[in-house]
């Protein structure tokens, strides 16, 4: 008799696959993007609270055909690591922009499905003059206005009254918005296409006030040399995609101004 | 007009003109995505070409960015891993080169899955500038694995 050895739901033409069942109240999401602040972020969690990944993400025609092997085992290329409550996505590859709209509606609708009550996306705002900045900003939009003002006290951070968010985190934002559910843009000064394992530190730090964690950075500030070596051509394959998904956006006024 | 469960919005009356615009945009759409992955896999293919053939010739590429402050540029070359002693930044008056010995450990630690292959010992790079420099104006400073170059533009 064949025994199932995972539960498997399609979303959007999205493979969720689940090893074990997903019970958390927060998914903070780590896509790389600007300087790879979330993907940088994410990858800290998961090692310092020793998360498993339980829910793996495919599509086998929209994403690369690749399968990630990690201490022997077949994983697949999106993941999302979890410990009590607190969920982790990672991805090892960079969403083309042909799927990113799909896939981040998936990923809303599959969150919401499970209960999740609080998506965290983590990401660089590219500041030109990153190199002078000791301590970087951050910045916070959100679904709902009462949290990020709320959140915002906490952090000490900047408002962001306009601009243009980009990316798959900007479907993130008004797919939350329309099934109601809490979307916070977690947004810290960084080096566009460089990894920014600086900023990391401050998404860290800021996601320690809003989640009541005790994460160290002390180990990701002594190990950036080797982390952004190695992220080194994620960052090339990312500067790509942003700029054909109109990353660019981002660096203009608004049409309507106050 | 009511929502299908595909997402796909339908008219309640059949009208035949919107069921014809609704295909016409689904076919539409098929052709974007289509064209999208064209470029997809493109720039993966370049990906891949440029990486193995640095990889093939022991090195990889630094990262650069490179910020246009109207009269001048300022140009950040990352170097993580790098022997201080070996860095070698030649400035031209519209392109750069950078080269540098890797320290070995450093590229086992971050790299363990790809050590047994291929032994990448430096980082080596030409970039084009998007604008012409005084080189003789040139300054340069370092912060942790970075180099800083400001040059006034001609």
């Amino acid at each position: 008799m064949n025994v199932p050895r995972f539960y498997e739901e399609i979303v959007n033409g999205f493979l969720f696959q689940e090893y074990e069942a997903l019970g958390i109240d927060t998914l903070i999401l780590g896509l790389p993007d600007v300087g790879l602040v979330g993907a940088i972020t994410a990858i800290h969690l998961i090692k310092e609270l020793n998360m498993k990944d339980v829910v793996g993400i495919d599509n086998y025609t929209a994403l690369p055909p690749v399968a990630v092997i990690m201490e022997g085992k077949p994983k697949l290329p999106i993941r999302i690591y979890a410990r009590d409550n607190l969920g982790v996505l990672v991805t090892d590859v960079p969403l083309a922009p042909s799927s990113i709209p799909l896939f981040s509606e998936a990923l809303v609708r599959y969150a919401k499905s499970r209960g999740v009550k609080t998506l965290i996306s983590v990401t660089g705002l590219g500041n030109p003059g990153r190199i002078e900045i000791e301590r970087p900003n951050v910045y916070l939009i959100g679904s709902d206005q009462y949290n990020v003002k709320h959140v915002s006290e906490k952090l000490n951070s900047k408002d962001i009254n306009q601009g243009i968010l980009v990316g798959p985190y900007a479907i993130i934002l008004k797919e939350s918005i329309r099934l109601n559910l809490n979307n916070i843009v977690l947004m810290v000064d960084s080096f566009i296409d460089i990894p920014d394992p600086g900023a990391a530190a401050v998404a860290i730090e800021s996601l320690n006030k809003i989640l009541e964690l005790n994460i160290d950075v002390t180990k990701l500030l002594e190990e950036e040399d080797k982390i952004k070596l190695r992220l080194k051509e994620l960052m090339k394959e990312t500067k790509n995609v942003m700029a054909r998904m109109g990353k660019t956006y981002e660096y203009r006024p608004t049409l309507i101004y106050t | 007009m009511i929502n299908s469960g595909n997402g796909e919005t339908m008219s309640a009356q059949g009208d035949p003109f919107e069921e014809m615009l609704r295909r016409i945009y689904r076919e539409f759409r098929n052709i974007i995505d289509q064209i999208e992955r064209v470029y997809d896999e493109e720039a993966l293919e370049d990906v891949f070409y440029e990486r193995t053939r640095q990889y093939s010739k022991g090195s990889i590429e630094p990262l650069i960015s490179i910020i246009d402050l109207g009269d001048s540029v300022r140009i950040i070359i990352d170097l993580p891993g790098a022997k201080e002693s070996t860095i070698d930044v030649r400035v031209y008056q519209d392109y750069i080169h950078v080269t540098a010995s890797l320290d070995e450990r450093m590229v086992r630690d971050a790299f363990p899955e790809l050590s047994w292959a291929h032994r990448i010992r430096r980082f080596e790079g030409r970039y084009r500038l998007p604008a012409k420099i005084d080189v003789r104006r040139i300054t340069m400073e370092k912060k942790g694995s970075r180099i800083i170059l400001t040059a006034p533009k001609i």
